[in-house]
C-alpha cells in the first residue's frame, strides 16, 4: 500500500503498461511530427528532435507523469510567417527564448492564470485545433491524382476498422498497420505519389548540441520576441489544457507550475538540438492513456523509441505516402475535437456557446491560438459582466409626513450597472428630502462611485436634501486588496446584507 | 458517535486490511488508554492509477476523450466499492474488538487518497500515529520500506510507530540515544510523556566508535531523565550503530524500540541510504520514529 507514493512509482509503478504504450505513442508520434515540421516550413528531422527532446526531458521535469509532449500543430502554426521571412535558425532561436519565458511563467507561478480561461474557451481551443490540423492536410489532398484520395481513404478505414479484427485488433496500433500497408501497396503497385523523403531532410544522426547561428543582437531579439511571446503562451495553455485532461482521466494530480517549468526546459533543449518549439499533444496524450500509460516512464520511451525508429529507420520511413500520414493526420482532428461541445450546443447557454464559437473562428481565419484563446476570454468575461449586472435593483418608499423619498440600492454596483444604477433614480419627482441607503450595495469601481456622485450632484440641483446611509459598508469593496476579507464568514457577512 | 472534527488529538490507527492491521490496532489500543486520548482507526482507499483497460489500438474515435473517460470511472467506481466495502467491514471488526476490550473512545473513519496526503489533512490532530510496514502486496518475508514510509517519518510532526510483528504486551522499552534533536524527543516521547507505564523497564542505548563518547552521550541522556525517577537502565556500547542497537535488543529482550529519525537531507541518504531506513529494515520489533 505504502508504496504507492514512491516517488520512484512516477517512473516504475507502471513498467509493463508504459511500455507497450510508450510504444504505441512513439509510432504515432512519428507521422505527427513529420506532418508538424510540414506545417511550420521545415524539414521534417525539426520535428523528429524536437518531439524526441520534448518527451524526454518532459519525462523528468514535467509536472504530469503520463502526459505526452513533442512538437505540435498548434505551435506549427504560430512559426509559419518566421520560418518563411527569417529561416530555421532563427526559429530555434525563438525556441530557446520561449523555453525560457515558460520558465519564468513557471516560477512566477503564471499557471494559475488558467483559472481565468472559461471551459467555453478551453472547448474552442481544442475544436479549433481540430479544425487546424484537418486543414492542414489540405494541401496534401488538392492537385493530386485519384490515388492520393483513394490510398487516404483506404487508410482511413484500415485506422478505424482494423480494432475491430478480433485479437490482433487490439494488439497492434493501427495508425501504424495503415502506414506499414498503404507504403506497401504504393510501393507494389508502382504508384508516383508524394513520399515524406519528398518533403525534406531526415534525422540521420543522433540530435547534437548546437547554437543557432544567428546574429546576436537587439533587432534579433525583437524579431523573435513577439513569436516567442504567443509560443510560450499558446504553449503553456494547451499543455495546462492537457494535464487537466490527463488528471480527470486518471483521477489525479499534477504539478501545474511544474508543468510550465518542465515545458520550458523541454523547449530550451529542442532549440539547441535543432528542433522546433513544443508543447503538450491532447491525441497523443489521450491514445497514452488509452493504451495504459500512467507514469513518466511512458512519456520517456516515446521519446527514445521515436528516436530509435527514426534514426536507424530513416530510408524506410521516407518511402511513407503522404497519403497515410494524411490519413493518420484527420484521426488526430477527430480525436482532438471536442464532440460533446457540438451535442450540446443546443442545451448550453447562448453566451457560451458565442464564446466557444467565436473562440473557434477567430483561429481558423487568424492561425493564432493565442487570438482566439484572447477574444474567448474577453468576450466571456463581458457576458459574466453583463450577467453580474443584473444583480441589482433599486428599491424605494415616500414618507408623506417628512416628504422624503428613501431609495434602497440592493446588489452590485459597476462599470456595467453603474447606468442602470443613475436611471432607476426618479429625477422628476418633486420631494423635499431624500435618503439613498447603500447599506447593502457594494461598489466595486471608481464607475459605481461616479455614478453616485452623478445622481447627488441631479437631486440637489432639484432642490431635494440628499443624505447617504450605509456608504462605508458599500464601499468596502472598492478596495482592491478585497482578498484579505475572503474567510467565509467575512464574505457571508458581505452578501448577507452585512 | 463522535466526530473527527471535533477531536482535538487523537491516535491514530493506519489500517488497511494487511497482515498486521490487528496489531496494529491493539498496540494503539495499548497507547490510547495509556494517553487517556481518543483513537481513531483510520483506513485510506487509495485510486490505484493502473488500469487494467489496455487499449492499443493507438487510434482516435469521435468522443474518444468522452468515452475513455466514462470507462476508466466506471472501472474505477467497481474497484473502489469493492476497496471501501471491505475497508468498513475491517474498521466495524476492528472497533468491536476495541469495544469488547473495554475502551468505547473509538472512532473509525474511512478517506479516499494516500495515507500520507490524509495523515498531511489532519496533522494538527495527531498525537501518535501507527501503521504496519509490511504492505498488502508483499507476502514475502522481506519488509517493503517505501518512499512513502520515508515521506510520512521525514514530513508528519508526530511520533510514527512502525508495527512488523503480532501484539505483545510492551514490558521493556529501548531508546537509541544520539545527542541529536530527534533522539532526545525520542527519550522525552517515552519517558516523560506517559506514553508507557511508569514501571516498564526503560533501556537508553548510546553506541559511538569511541567508547568514551558513547558513554558522554549516556550521561547526557541521564541528565536528562533522572528527574523522572524511572527504572532505566543505560548501556554504552563501541562499534557499529546498528549491530551494536540489534544486539541489545536481543539480549535484553526489547519489546519496542524509540529512535530519532532522518537527520540528513533527501539527496544524501538517497546516495547513501539512510540509517533510519537501514534500522527500519532489519529491526524485529515495532519501531518509534521522532523527527
Amino acid at each position: 500500500m505504502l508504496a504507492k507514493y514512491l516517488k520512484k512509482d512516477e517512473w516504475f509503478g507502471n513498467i509493463k503498461g508504459d511500455t507497450l504504450s510508450g510504444i504505441v505513442v512513439a509510432l504515432a508520434l512519428i507521422p505527427e511530427a513529420i506532418a508538424f515540421s510540414i506545417i511550420a516550413g521545415v524539414d521534417p528531422k525539426v520535428g523528429l528532435y524536437a518531439s524526441f527532446s520534448i518527451a524526454i526531458i518532459t519525462a523528468f521535469f514535467g509536472g504530469r507523469p503520463g502526459m505526452i509532449s513533442a512538437a505540435t500543430g498548434a505551435m506549427a502554426l504560430l512559426m509559419v510567417l518566421l520560418v518563411k521571412e527569417h529561416g530555421l535558425e532563427y526559429l530555434l532561436a525563438a525556441t530557446v527564448l520561449t523555453g525560457i519565458l515558460q520558465m519564468v511563467a513557471g516560477y512566477f507561478k503564471l499557471g494559475q492564470l488558467m483559472s481565468f480561461v472559461p471551459r467555453a474557451v478551453v472547448v474552442g481551443f481544442v475544436n479549433a485545433l481540430a479544425i487546424l490540423i484537418f486543414m492542414a492536410q489540405l494541401p496534401e489532398l488538392t492537385n493530386v491524382t485519384w490515388h492520393v484520395y483513394a490510398l487516404t481513404a483506404a487508410g482511413l478505414g484500415i485506422i478505424y476498422l482494423f480494432p475491430y479484427v478480433p485479437k490482433i485488433g487490439k494488439l497492434l496500433p493501427s495508425p501504424l498497420v495503415t502506414i506499414v500497408v498503404i507504403t506497401l501497396v504504393a510501393i507494389f503497385m508502382g504508384l508516383d505519389v508524394r513520399t515524406v523523403g519528398d518533403m525534406g531532410a531526415l534525422p540521420d544522426t543522433l540530435p547534437i548540441f548546437l547554437i543557432p547561428d544567428i546574429p546576436l543582437n537587439f533587432e534579433t531579439f525583437m524579431i523573435i520576441l513577439p513569436y516567442s511571446i504567443s509560443l510560450a503562451m499558446v504553449g503553456l495553455l494547451e499543455s495546462l489544457m492537457t494535464a487537466t485532461i490527463v488528471d480527470d482521466l486518471t483521477d489525479t494530480k499534477s504539478d501545474k507550475n511544474r508543468e510550465c517549468k518542465g515545458q520550458g526546459i523541454a523547449n530550451i533543449a529542442a532549440g539547441f538540438t535543432g528542433g522546433m518549439a513544443g508543447c503538450a499533444m491532447i491525441g497523443q496524450s489521450v491514445i497514452n492513456i488509452k493504451s495504459g500509460g500512467r507514469g513518466r516512464l511512458s512519456t520517456f520511451l516515446a521519446g527514445f523509441f521515436l528516436l530509435i525508429m527514426v534514426v536507424f529507420l530513416s530510408d524506410i520511413i521516407s518511402v511513407i505516402p503522404m497519403a497515410a500520414l494524411v490519413a493518420v493526420m484527420i484521426m488526430v482532428s477527430i480525436g482532438t475535437f471536442d464532440w460533446g461541445s457540438i451535442k450540446n450546443l443546443k442545451t448550453l447557454p447562448i453566451s457560451t456557446n458565442v464564446v466557444m464559437l467565436s473562440t473557434v473562428v477567430v483561429v481558423v481565419f487568424t492561425h493564432n491560438l493565442a487570438l482566439g484563446v484572447f477574444v474567448g476570454v474577453l468576450l466571456a468575461s463581458l457576458f459574466f459582466a453583463n450577467k453580474i449586472s443584473h444583480l441589482m435593483y433599486n428599491e424605494s418608499s415616500y414618507d408623506e409626513v417628512n416628504d422624503t423619498r428613501t431609495y434602497r440600492v440592493v446588489g452590485q454596483v459597476f462599470f456595467n450597472s453603474a447606468d442602470k444604477l443613475y436611471d432607476s433614480f426618479d429625477f422628476k419627482e418633486v420631494v423635499e428630502n431624500v435618503v439613498i441607503d447603500l447599506s447593502n450595495a457594494h461598489f466595486w469601481d471608481i464607475s459605481a462611485v461616479h455614478a453616485l456622485d452623478k445622481v447627488v450632484i441631479k437631486l440637489r440641483r432639484n432642490g431635494a436634501d440628499v443624505k447617504l446611509i450605509g456608504q462605508n459598508k458599500a464601499s468596502a469593496t472598492i478596495i482592491d486588496r478585497f482578498g484579505i476579507h475572503d474567510k467565509p464568514e467575512e464574505i457571508k457577512k458581505m452578501m448577507g446584507g452585512h | 458517535m463522535q466526530n473527527i472534527n471535533d477531536i482535538n488529538e487523537a491516535i491514530f490507527a493506519c489500517v488497511d486490511g494487511s497482515k498486521f492491521s490487528e496489531a496494529v490496532c491493539d498496540y494503539a489500543l495499548e497507547i490510547a488508554e495509556q494517553l487517556k486520548l481518543p483513537l481513531v482507526l483510520l483506513n485510506t482507499i487509495e485510486h490505484p492509477n493502473i488500469s487494467s483497460i489496455t487499449n492499443l489500438s493507438g487510434n482516435l474515435i469521435l468522443g474518444e476523450r468522452e468515452d475513455l473517460l466514462e470507462d476508466l470511472s466506471e472501472e474505477d467506481a467497481v474497484k473502489n466499492k469493492e476497496t471501501r466495502t471491505k475497508g468498513k467491514e475491517l474498521l466495524s471488526s476492528l472497533k468491536a474488538k476495541v469495544l469488547t476490550k473495554g475502551y468505547t473512545n473509538v472512532i473509525t473513519l474511512q478517506r479516499h487518497g494516500t495515507l500520507y496526503e490524509n495523515l498531511k489533512d489532519f496533522e494538527d490532530k495527531l498525537r501518535v500515529v501507527l501503521f504496519g510496514v509490511s504492505g498488502m502486496g508483499s507476502l514475502d518475508e522481506e519488509m517493503e520500506i517505501g518512499a512513502g514510509v520515508e515521506d510520512i517519518i521525514r514530513d508528519i510532526d508526530a511520533p510514527i510507530i512502525l508495527i512488523n510483528k503480532d501484539y505483545t504486551p510492551i514490558k521493556k522499552v529501548m531508546i537509541a540515544f544520539n545527542g541529536a534533536s530527534g533522539s532526545v524527543r525520542a527519550l522525552e516521547e517515552v519517558s516523560a510523556s506517559p506514553m508507557f507505564a511508569k514501571e516498564i523497564k526503560r533501556y537508553i542505548v548510546t553506541v559511538d566508535k569511541n567508547i568514551q563518547k558513547a558513554q558522554d552521550l549516556s550521561h547526557q541522556a541521564k541528565d536528562l531523565i533522572q528527574d523522572l525517577s524511572l527504572n532505566c537502565e543505560y548501556i554504552s556500547k563501541e562499534g557499529e550503530a546498528l549491530e551494536s542497537i540489534l544486539d541489545s535488543i536481543a539480549t535484553n529482550d526489547i519489546d519496542i524500540l524509540a529512535i530519532g529519525s532522518y537527520s540528513h537531507g533527501k539527496i544524501k541518504s538517497a546516495l547513501f541510504g539512510s540509517f533510519t531506513t537501514k534500522l527500519i529494515k532489519n529491526v524485529k520489533i515495532p519501531l518509534i520514529v521522532l523527527k
